[in-house]
């Protein structure tokens, strides 16, 4: 059978997590990607995305690029950071209702020896002139020079939970030969 | 089951080298997609610079959004002799990541190209997004990766260029 774009691993909330991780998944692939749709449950029109490999608490950075509706194209920087962060990445608690956020998080050459770079688009649209959209575009590093055997993915909150039930989370192995 | 995402060409270098090319792509898919992950041999790499079908005139053309970490801009260049990626340095030590998705590539209208470059350096760095138009009615049958330098580099050993074709159905 031809390589194709596996389905490793899936996650569907039915209630209110605080993350989601993906582990014990396959070494057998060249990249991997996560397709998500997903709200945050903080209480504001879109929220922060969070990264972490391996259960890791440092040596990530993030330089961004991002369009909120209200504002003008910005860009940003957080670096020696406890994670891969993206600023205004999805819709949170009070976007338009039941509109949930969409994007995309590759992680090329997961399994090699050098530092991990990570590529994040996210969308999120509300159809109101009243709540923000976003388009933002995100350039991740890990200094993780082993193979990533974890993922963790969380929004910013200030509560216990983070991503809102019904969220969707698929995780994908690419081969590349 | 259909096959979807199928690698078609990969090439990792053995020794530096200024380029890769990818050429006899097959026209059974319905469009591509080019992952780069590599370093340079010297901060001199400002990106990439892409040519296709051996085409050197100026039928190349781009709308770019990129951001440094500070500012975000915007640029457009028309005209061009090959389309590029030009705000994502590479690194002698910290690896780039670069995808380019080219629709319908077989198909007898004009190719467009949307490309994310991916160049964070924890403390430095960069990213771009780009959408470029290629003016041929050509199918796509060579692809021709070049560093693009303001000074001598070459993509580093372990430069990693792959192909993917995807099919619609």
């Amino acid at each position: 059978m031809a390589n194709t774009y596996v389905a490793l691993a899936k996650s569907v909330l039915t209630s209110n997590q605080a993350s989601v991780t993906f582990n014990s998944f396959s070494s057998a692939y060249t990249d991997l990607i996560i397709v998500y749709s997903a709200r945050g449950t903080e209480s504001q029109v879109n929220t922060d995305i969070y990264v972490t490999f391996n259960g890791g608490t440092s040596g990530y950075s993030t330089t961004m690029l991002y369009i909120s509706g209200a504002t003008t194209p910005a860009s940003s920087r957080v670096s020696s950071s406890a994670k891969i962060e993206g600023y205004y990445a999805i819709n949170a608690n009070t976007a338009t209702s039941n509109t949930f956020g969409n994007g995309e998080i590759y992680i090329p050459n997961y399994n090699g020896t050098t530092q991990k770079p990570v590529s994040i688009s996210s969308v999120g649209e509300n159809n109101s002139s009243a709540t923000q959209a976003m388009d933002s575009v995100y350039a991740g590093l890990s200094n993780l020079t082993s193979a990533i055997t974890s993922i963790t993915i969380s929004f910013f909150t200030t509560g216990g939970t983070s991503i809102l039930s019904g969220s969707s989370f698929y995780l994908y192995g690419i081969k590349s030969s | 089951m259909p096959a979807t995402y199928e690698p078609i060409a990969t090439s990792t270098l053995g020794s530096a080298a200024p380029s890769v090319t990818f050429s006899s792509i097959p026209s059974t898919y319905t469009d591509l997609r080019l992952t780069i992950f590599c370093a340079g041999t010297s901060t001199a790499g400002k990106g990439v610079a892409i040519q296709l079908n051996s085409d050197t005139g100026t039928n190349y053309s781009g709308t770019r959004i990129y951001g440094d970490g500070a500012t975000a801009s915007s640029a457009k260049q028309n005209n061009f002799d090959y389309l590029f990626f030009n705000n994502t340095s590479t690194s002698t030590t910290l690896p780039t990541f670069y995808t380019l998705d080219f629709f319908n590539y077989v198909g007898s209208t004009n190719k467009t190209v949307l490309q994310t470059g991916s160049a964070d350096k924890n403390g430095s760095g960069s990213l771009e997004r780009v959408v470029s138009l290629w003016r041929s009615t050509s199918a796509i049958t060579t692809i021709k990766i070049t560093l693009y330098t303001d000074g001598s580099a070459n993509y580093n050993t372990g430069s990693t260029f792959t192909l993917y074709g995807i099919k619609a159905a």
